[in-house]
């Protein structure tokens, strides 16, 4: 069955089997940033953001994706010029083995997205979904904290400001 | 793999042209809100899917006090609107805030949650408790069946191929109401072990009129009867809250689940009654501990 669908801002016309979840479709087309972990929504890892919002591409069937407007972490940066949960990740020491990274990003970019100004509850969360194995969760949250520090910052000068980690908060 | 016979997909974007897809028995069609639960299991007898999405059933109003809830909205715009946490003490929006996780929120509509009730399904629960009306549309009639009556029997068994829920309304919540709900489970978003929800009308300290229903221990959630019995009419005190926590907890029809013994369900049963009774019969300030 064919659907159009939009990946990454990018129309994409796709052939899709009955039984295909979102994220094996993603996998096969070459977005490898969105992982396979537990295939029953809980773990997170297969996050992409569907018309905005935060969902698990492994319980979403492909065929009922026609039309969806689809974000994976590949949109958000580069490496030459990542996005600043990307260096807010790298620089609060949230990533180890990186896997749940991809996924992690994106709740927390859907997150800011809405509000730029959570709290430490409210980060908490919109994480819920997305577990870590490796750094536990205090340098995750402190990532988020940054980046949401660093985007009202440029908001309100218009351009980036630096702000280190160790910047209290605003 | 299965879903081999799927032949289309579509998106009808009115009510009536969803139900012509769905009655027509020649297209084996099958309603998709969320879609969680064809992911997970996809069916193998089906032709086509109509994924209701684009229906204008995405709403959340309030109508004379009470609350109109379109079946495809997700559980996540129930935790975000000020309406639900401003309803009956927030006992909808304490019960969406616990639904799975964000991702799952978003994907898992209300429909869906009242059509496909599992052991661990949440809404079912406080729709019985809140005295919760359902509508249902299809071909020829809309009707309007009370949440009593639509969780006497799993829906999906009873609705025919061609009925719709299309909204679930919430009654006008008393001032002199109260209204609690509490979920035990094992990690943050984990499946409910049991959960429970009370609903009273009080006039002082005295009890007027009480609901009391408890979900996780069998696939529909159930009321109990003789507990309320005691407590309907009389003035709260400790003695009378223990009594009836005892009698909810021998009163409760429990399934076997492999995640809990009979005795443990109980138990549980016993301290979630008489937590929620001490915080609104008694208004007692219950530490969180204390209902687990």
């Amino acid at each position: 069955m064919e659907i159009v669908l939009t990946i990454n801002e990018k129309e994409s016309r796709v052939e899709v089997l009955g039984a295909e979840t979102l994220l094996d479709l993603l996998r096969r087309l070459g977005y490898k940033s969105v992982k396979f972990g537990c295939g029953e929504g809980a773990c997170g890892v297969c996050t992409v953001l569907m018309d905005g919002r935060p969902v698990n591409s492994c319980l979403i069937l492909a065929v009922t994706a026609d039309g969806r407007d689809i974000i994976t972490v590949d949109d958000l940066g580069t490496i030459q010029k990542p996005h600043i949960l990307q260096t807010s990740f790298v620089e609060t020491g949230a990533v180890q083995c990186g896997f749940c990274t991809p996924g992690m990003i994106l709740a927390a970019k859907a997150l800011l997205d809405r509000n730029a100004s959570p709290s430490e509850d409210e980060i908490k969360e919109a994480l819920d979904g997305n577990l870590c194995r490796c750094t536990g969760y205090v340098q995750i949250i402190e990532a988020v904290q940054l980046a949401a520090r660093r985007i009202r910052a440029k908001k309100k000068t218009g351009k980036k400001k630096v702000i280190s980690k160790n910047t209290k908060k605003a | 793999m299965k879903l081999t016979e799927l032949q289309r997909v579509s998106y009808p974007e009115t009510v009536a042209g969803a139900i012509a897809i769905l009655s027509d028995e020649k297209c084996r069609a099958v309603a998709v809100g969320g879609g969680i639960t064809f992911a997970f299991t996809p069916p193998n007898n089906v032709e086509e899917m109509v994924c209701l999405r684009r229906l204008p059933l995405n709403y959340i109003k309030k109508q004379g006090g009470a609350i109109h809830i379109g079946s495809t909205t997700p559980i996540a715009d129930l935790v975000s609107s000020g309406v639900i946490k401003g309803y009956a003490d927030g006992i909808i929006w304490e019960t969406a805030r616990r639904i799975g996780s964000t991702l799952n929120r978003n994907l898992i509509t209300v429909g869906g949650n009242l059509v496909q009730p599992f052991i661990w399904s949440d809404l079912s629960t406080v729709a019985l408790a809140l005295g919760a009306r359902i509508i249902i549309q299809d071909k020829s009639k809309i009707r309007e069946l009370s949440a009593e009556e639509f969780f006497s029997l799993v829906p999906a068994k009873f609705l025919k191929p061609g009925s719709l829920v299309t909204e679930i309304i919430f009654p006008p919540f008393a001032k002199n109401a109260r209204a609690a709900y509490e979920k035990f489970t094992l990690t943050e978003f984990d499946y409910a072990i049991l959960k429970v929800a009370i609903v009273l009308a009080r006039t002082g300290k005295v009890c007027r009129e009480i609901t009391i229903v408890v979900g996780g221990a069998t696939v529909l959630p159930q009321r109990i009867r003789e507990a309320e019995e005691i407590l309907r009419g009389k003035t709260g005190s400790q003695i009378l809250v223990n009594e009836a926590s005892e009698l909810a907890s021998e009163e409760l029809k429990l399934v076997r689940d492999i995640r809990s013994s009979e005795k443990y369900k109980r138990d549980l049963c016993r301290v979630q009654v008489r937590g929620i009774l001490e915080k609104i019969l008694l208004d007692q300030k219950v530490p969180e501990w204390k209902l687990f």
